[in-house]
């Protein structure tokens, strides 16, 4: 395995057309990256200069201290796994998994032994004589991680690998990929769009949008201290509520509909901006029902542990996610509260600490 | 199987031993080497019936012999096909059937080619001793490729059979 260094990457394509702005990213040994973002926001991009599959327009891209930017894939020792398996229709999954090594001209032994290894690690023994059309969208995409694990790469790829599953067998390959990593103790760097994958996935999360890193850090620190708006909103299911509000200097927060009371450390926070507008972040299991904010149900979807409590506070559509079940008419109001707050500055969107 | 050590678990064996990794090889690889050699051998027999049909033996011959082996060269074909996808999954059977169609393509030496050798048409032979010679080793190549072939299938068909024995006894031992 290996340490990944990316270096002001930047890629333009030739129709002059930005995808990547200077994104720098050091990966440890072993470290599970993840690059998540909404669709556009290139995050595969980047993982395919880090292939070569794309040129990289700019800066450099470094794997074990030595400068691979001009390298051609073949040469860089990564393995990629695709969304679409990308498997060969007429080989067993026997033969697709030894494809790369006989390729290299391996000793047929030494692919076999490798063969029988991955695909105990994958449970895939039973399937080996199989083609992939027999089997199904997670064996198929075990088979396609089979294929990279044969060839033991300094780093492995991952693109969306779990987009063209089930919701049932996203959250079983994703258990056994999460697994795969400890085994292995493999560098990953792996994409998804899918927050709950880079959550519970991930070693480090590097969130982006519109080309731009927003922010790089554990799935704590992007859940509990989002660095901007974009973050705040991108991270969290349901995702988090957003007020205009003005900072009193009562020490409350303000605005037409509600007005709610801050704690010291919040007034500290807030000090220099009182009189300003600044935009509050409430997470929904931060709301809670209390006395100071007036809201007014539109519907209430229970999910049993969990109620999503969809209101208007004021003209805002926000929703509250009540623990246990809990039952409210449509129309009716109900007072709550709101537990840690979030604060952004409304200019510049970025978080204030 | 003189491979195998009784003592030590196949899956460790295949870790360690050449031979037996060569030998689960098997379980997962095709017989590519003997279902190549069966195509190999429709390959020589096509060459030898489009030398047959090339000369007047058919103008010579009566219509029904002719017609016997067009026939006989169609079945051929589809049997040695078959023979060849049938051995590339290690069946026994088919080639053992590689053997008797070798055999056969030998008997063929003795059928249209010697006898139009040694017919006389006007004031020559049918065909020449050099159509002869040439017809005599396409149908001996196409035997001996189907030998080959059978032979390898057989040997490789009884090994493996033996090899997924042991592992079902180990399974049940254990």
């Amino acid at each position: 395995m290996a340490n990944l260094s990316l270096q002001h990457l930047d890629k333009i394509y030739d129709n002059k057309v930005q995808a990547v702005f200077d994104f720098n990213l050091d990966v440890k040994d072993g470290e599970f990256i993840v690059l998540v973002g909404p669709s556009g926001c290139g995050k595969s991009t980047t993982l395919r200069m880090v292939a070569g599959l794309e040129d990289i327009t700019k800066g450099h891209l470094i794997i074990d201290g030595k400068d691979v930017t001009q390298m051609p894939p073949k040469n860089r020792d990564i393995a990629m796994v695709f969304q679409n398996y990308a498997l060969y229709g007429h080989m067993s999954v026997y033969e697709n998994m030894a494809f790369s090594l006989t390729l290299a001209k391996e000793d047929k032994n030494v692919i076999h032994r490798k063969v029988l290894a991955a695909a105990e690690i994958l449970g895939l023994t039973d399937q080996l004589n199989k083609k992939p059309r027999q089997l199904s969208g997670g064996q198929r995409q075990r088979v396609a991680m089979g294929r990279a694990i044969v060839r033991n790469p300094k780093v492995f790829l991952f693109d969306e690998p779990l987009s063209n599953l089930d919701a049932k067998l996203r959250g079983s390959t994703r258990r056994e990929i999460m697994l795969l990593h400890k085994r292995l103790n493999a560098t990953i760097l792996y994409v998804t769009h899918d927050q709950t994958e880079a959550l519970t996935l991930a070693d480090r999360i590097v969130c982006m949008s519109m080309g731009h890193v927003q922010q790089i850090g554990t799935p704590l620190e992007l859940y509990d201290t989002p660095a901007n708006i974009f973050v705040a909103s991108f991270i969290g299911l349901p995702p988090m509520n957003f007020f205009d509000v003005t900072v009193n200097a009562d020490g409350t927060l303000s605005n037409a509909e509600f007005t709610v009371q801050l704690s010291q450390e919040e007034k500290a926070l807030l000090s220099s901006y009182v009189g300003k507008e600044i935009v509050l972040g409430v997470r929904p299991e931060n709301i809670v029902p209390g006395e100071a904010v007036k809201a007014n149900v539109i519907n209430v979807e229970n999910l049993g542990q969990n109620t999503l409590v969809h209101c208007h506070i004021g003209n805002k559509r926000v929703t509250a996610k009540f623990r246990d079940w809990c039952e409210y008419q449509t129309g009716a109001d109900i007072l709550v509260d709101f537990k840690t707050k979030h604060f952004f500055d409304k200019e510049t969107t970025k978080a204030i600490r | 199987m003189s491979n195998l050590n009784n003592n030590q678990p196949i899956a460790e064996q295949v870790k360690t031993n050449d031979a037996v990794a060569k030998l689960d090889r098997m379980r997962y690889n095709k017989n590519k080497a003997a279902a190549n050699l069966a195509l190999l051998s429709i390959v020589f027999n096509a060459l030898y019936f489009v030398c047959v049909y090339k000369t007047d033996v058919g103008t010579y011959f009566y219509k029904i012999m002719i017609g016997a082996s067009v026939l006989y060269n169609l079945v051929f074909m589809l049997i040695a096909f078959l023979s060849s996808e049938s051995v590339k999954n290690y069946k026994l059977n088919f080639a053992i059937v590689m053997l008797v169609l070798g055999a056969l393509q030998i008997v063929r030496i003795f059928y249209i080619p010697l006898n139009a050798l040694r017919a006389v048409h006007g004031e020559s032979t049918v065909i020449n001793a050099g159509k002869f010679a040439l017809m005599t080793v396409y149908l001996s190549l196409s035997a001996a490729a189907l030998f080959a072939g059978g032979v390898i299938g057989i040997i490789r068909s009884k090994k493996l059979k033996n090899f997924q024995q042991a592992i079902e006894s180990e399974k049940a031992n254990a």
